[in-house]
């Protein structure tokens, strides 16, 4: 049987769960003292041993006792006695944790509100035994304590520890009869510390939460039931203070004693990490990751190369000697008698296109090429352009280069006969397709005539005898072949190219879609002849013989140096040198 | 005798001329300059360009001279212009978005259609009519060499398409044959290598000649000016 509780009034017993008093009606439930409220946060780890017990308090001195008894066993394993152990909680097995007590806190986890009950129904109790002062008000617990000063007569202490909490009434006459738990604990720890807790305030500062602590306290008479503040630091310092303090004026060989416990919560926290169940591969891939981090933090050295770079000697050496053989090709005067290059059937189809023209022809020249080429360009581009280029001719400039507007001014500046020629400078043309799109679009009359009218353009003609496209890429002339043959497909498109530029555009000469086409000094030297301009070309193809002389030689002299290191590297067991 | 400009000028680029050759020995800082130097001119001229052949006639005269017709029209290209400009600010980088996809896919389809129309097809239809026999003919003397020229082309299109084809066999015996070409296309695109590899020296002869021309040209140019400034002196 759970104890009743007692009205502060008329101390009638009541039932555990009345709230005010049956008898008198006096409220059972006294509300929290000041302060309290406060303190909720703080106090609530010191009640949380508290709420997990069964809400009647010899279930709970069973729980204490259980935790005593725990804590003695650990004293008893540390033959020194060192008093900081860690909790009861941390230390004690599962196993050892009888069922009801197991009970009792799955109840206290499941329930939310039992906490609160318990809370409730102890300051309850407290402030009762409290107002009232009288022994005989808390005879139930005294006659407790009594027997628990007995000694014990029997050793039994697991038989206590099992007892089912539904029967209070058994394991309260167990406990009393059969041992002395409290006092083993004492006796078993060896060391009683008088002064310390001689004035209970003190152990009250030391977070004396234990409620056995309270009880025998409220025994004496000399405690008056106060909650702890609490204040966690790095360690947290637990305080029971022994049962038999209380009878200390009346019975001298007993010493009460007072224990304190030191809970490094650092090493408790410690002891609460889970165990990572981690695989080989898991390790693995975490020790790369960890490394790689490490390695990205870690400072390198710059480069350095392992030996000095001395091939800028070599490429010197033989720069020297091609400047020096091509400068003597072109300063002295010596003529040799290399084979002139023959016209191809793209040059003769542009002869053949020079010679049909009509005229005062009207011709669109293309400036795709960079100021880089200008000197190549004009080489390819001048003997065709004072072909076709009369007095009387209409001729419309268009760039898609940049610097296209001071190239054909350069280009055609030595022309004499530039006076009598209508000449249309329409400027720089943009975005690549899109622009060359929309320049021959406009100019073929595709578009709507009002808006032709009402937007600015090239306003090209569209009756072009022929269109001259100077490129040095294959690529930009390649964007206007494509425009024209969709757009355009009759029109007559000559290119006039670099050399860089021809071989790839070959193909569209003979697909049919490009008139004909020059490309290089190798093909511009037979086309002046064929054309009888006077150009000097003939001392720069000297030259360029020359230099490409030079250059195959250069290739020769690299092959069998670069087949020597591979066969030494392959001797030494290393890699070919590529 | 040579004018005051003439040296200044000619002076100028005689020494750009050799802080660009100067890189035969190596990266330098005179190297650096003149590269510097021409960027940052080419980044100013091309300003002036942009100002003086776009915005100017196909923006500013318009929006000054022209009717409320071409107002009207104006709009599509200015909202774009717009948008583009509030898209260089963070806090409408997503506008900007517009005018450029619009860009992108206009200019996508313009060269889409060009590349087909314009170079696919002509050049399969060049290539088909290789076969036509009524070319062979056109001179008698080169009837075998116009076969050849219409059988290596059509090897040499069959080998570069090949190199390019990364599949693999429908029914590999093993884990190796798996990962493999068919075998007719392991030929053929040894053959395609062939091709590939003459068409890439060609472009790389073609690149030599013109460094080669460009060369000359710079050597006839320092040579003249240096005749140039000491019989002008």
């Amino acid at each position: 049987m759970m104890p009743p509780l007692i009205c502060p009034e008329c101390e009638a017993e009541n039932p555990l769960t009345a709230t005010h008093c049956q008898a008198c009606g006096a409220p059972l439930i006294t509300s929290p003292i000041n302060g309290e409220a406060q303190n909720d946060d703080s106090d609530q780890e010191t009640f949380e041993r508290l709420s997990k017990v069964e809400d009647d308090l010899p279930g709970l001195l069973h729980a204490l006792k259980q935790d005593g008894e725990i804590a003695a066993s650990e004293l008893e394993s540390q033959p020194d006695g060192n008093e900081i152990v860690s909790e009861p909680e941390s230390t004690g097995d599962k196993d050892e944790i009888p069922d009801w007590l197991q009970r009792i806190r799955q109840r206290a986890n499941e329930e939310q509100d039992s906490k609160g009950e318990i809370t409730q129904k102890l300051f309850a109790a407290q402030e009762t035994l409290l107002d009232d002062q009288q022994s005989n008000q808390h005879e139930n617990y005294a006659s407790w304590i009594e027997s628990l000063r007995k000694p014990p007569e029997k050793d039994d202490e697991t038989n206590a520890l099992t007892e089912d909490d539904e029967q209070p009434e058994q394991a309260d006459e167990t406990a009393a009869d059969h041992e002395n738990w409290l006092e083993k604990i004492r006796k078993r720890q060896g060391k009683f510390r008088r002064g310390n807790f001689e004035d209970s305030s003190s152990a009250k500062d030391l977070g004396a939460d234990s409620l056995l602590q309270w009880l025998v306290a409220l025994e004496d008479g000399k405690e008056k039931p106060q909650r702890v503040n609490e204040e966690h630091q790095d360690f947290e310092q637990i305080s029971e203070i022994d049962a038999d303090k209380s009878l200390k004026s009346a019975e001298e060989q007993e010493i009460e004693s007072t224990r304190e416990i030191f809970v490094d919560k650092k090493q408790s926290i410690k002891q609460e990490f889970p165990v990572l169940a981690v695989s080989r591969e898991e390790q693995l891939q975490a020790d790369q990751l960890s490394a790689t981090i490490v390695d990205e933090k870690t400072p390198r050295p710059t480069r350095t190369p392992d030996k000095k770079d001395t091939t800028w000697a070599a490429r010197l050496f033989v720069s020297v000697i091609l400047i020096v053989g091509l400068s003597l090709s072109l300063f002295t005067g010596i003529t040799l008698d290399f084979p002139q290059g023959k016209l191809q059937p793209q040059h003769q189809a542009v002869l053949s296109w020079v010679s049909q023209l009509p005229d005062e022809p009207s011709l669109l020249i293309v400036f795709d090429y960079q100021a880089g080429f200008s000197n190549e360009m004009s080489l390819v581009a001048r003997p065709v352009l004072e072909a076709v280029i009369e007095p009387g001719s209409r001729i419309s400039i268009l760039s898609s280069s940049v610097s296209g507007t001071l190239l054909y001014q350069r280009l055609l500046e030595d022309f004499g006969e530039m006076d009598d020629v209508v000449l249309t400078d329409w400027g720089y043309i943009p975005t690549g397709a899109l622009g060359v799109y929309q320049v021959i679009d406009s100019y073929d009359g595709y578009e709507s005539e009002a808006l032709t009218n009402q937007l600015p353009g090239p306003g090209l003609e569209n009756d072009f005898d022929g269109v001259l496209i100077l490129s040095d890429t294959s690529e930009g002339a390649q964007v206007w072949i494509e425009q024209f043959s969709v757009l355009l497909p009759e029109e007559n498109i000559i290119l006039l190219l670099t050399a860089q530029a021809g071989p790839m555009l070959l193909p569209y000469y003979q697909s049919g879609q490009v008139k004909g086409m020059v490309s290089g000094l190798s093909e511009a030297q037979p086309l002046v002849s064929a054309l009888g301009e006077e150009m000097d070309v003939a001392a720069r193809w000297q030259a360029f013989q020359i230099g490409n002389i030079g250059m195959v030689v250069m290739i020769m002299v690299g092959v069998i140096f670069a087949l020597d290191r591979t066969r030494i590297n392959a001797g030494k067991g290393g890699h070919d040198g590529y | 005798m040579m004018g005051i400009e003439e040296i200044i000028w000619g002076v100028i680029g005689f020494l750009f001329t050799i802080m660009i050759l100067s890189y035969l020995i190596g990266d330098n800082v005179f190297f650096r300059f003149a590269a510097h130097a021409f960027i940052g001119l080419t980044a100013g001229y091309l300003a002036v360009v942009i100002i003086q052949y776009i915005l100017w006639p196909y923006l500013f005269t318009p929006l000054s001279t022209a009717s409320w017709q071409t107002w009207l029209w104006m709009i599509i290209p200015l909202s774009l212009i717009i948008l583009l400009i509030l898209g260089q600010t963070p806090r409408f980088a997503g506008l900007g978005r517009y005018p450029l996809a619009f860009l992108a896919g206009l200019t996508a389809a313009v060269m889409l259609g060009g590349a087909v129309f314009g170079t696919l097809v002509p050049q399969a239809q060049s290539v088909i009519s290789g076969y036509d026999p009524s070319r062979f003919y056109i001179s008698s003397d080169l009837l075998w060499l116009r076969i050849l020229e219409a059988v290596v082309m059509i090897i040499g299109i069959i080998g570069t398409l090949s190199y390019f084809h990364f599949g693999r066999k429908r029914k590999p015996v093993d884990d190796e044959a798996s990962t493999q070409r068919p075998g007719i296309f392991k030929v053929l695109s040894k053959i395609g290598q062939v091709f590939i590899g003459i068409t890439l020296g060609a472009v790389f002869a073609g690149i030599f000649s013109s460094a080669l021309t460009a060369l000359i040209d710079r050597i006839l140019f320092i040579g003249q000016f240096i005749a140039q400034f000491i019989g002008g002196i």
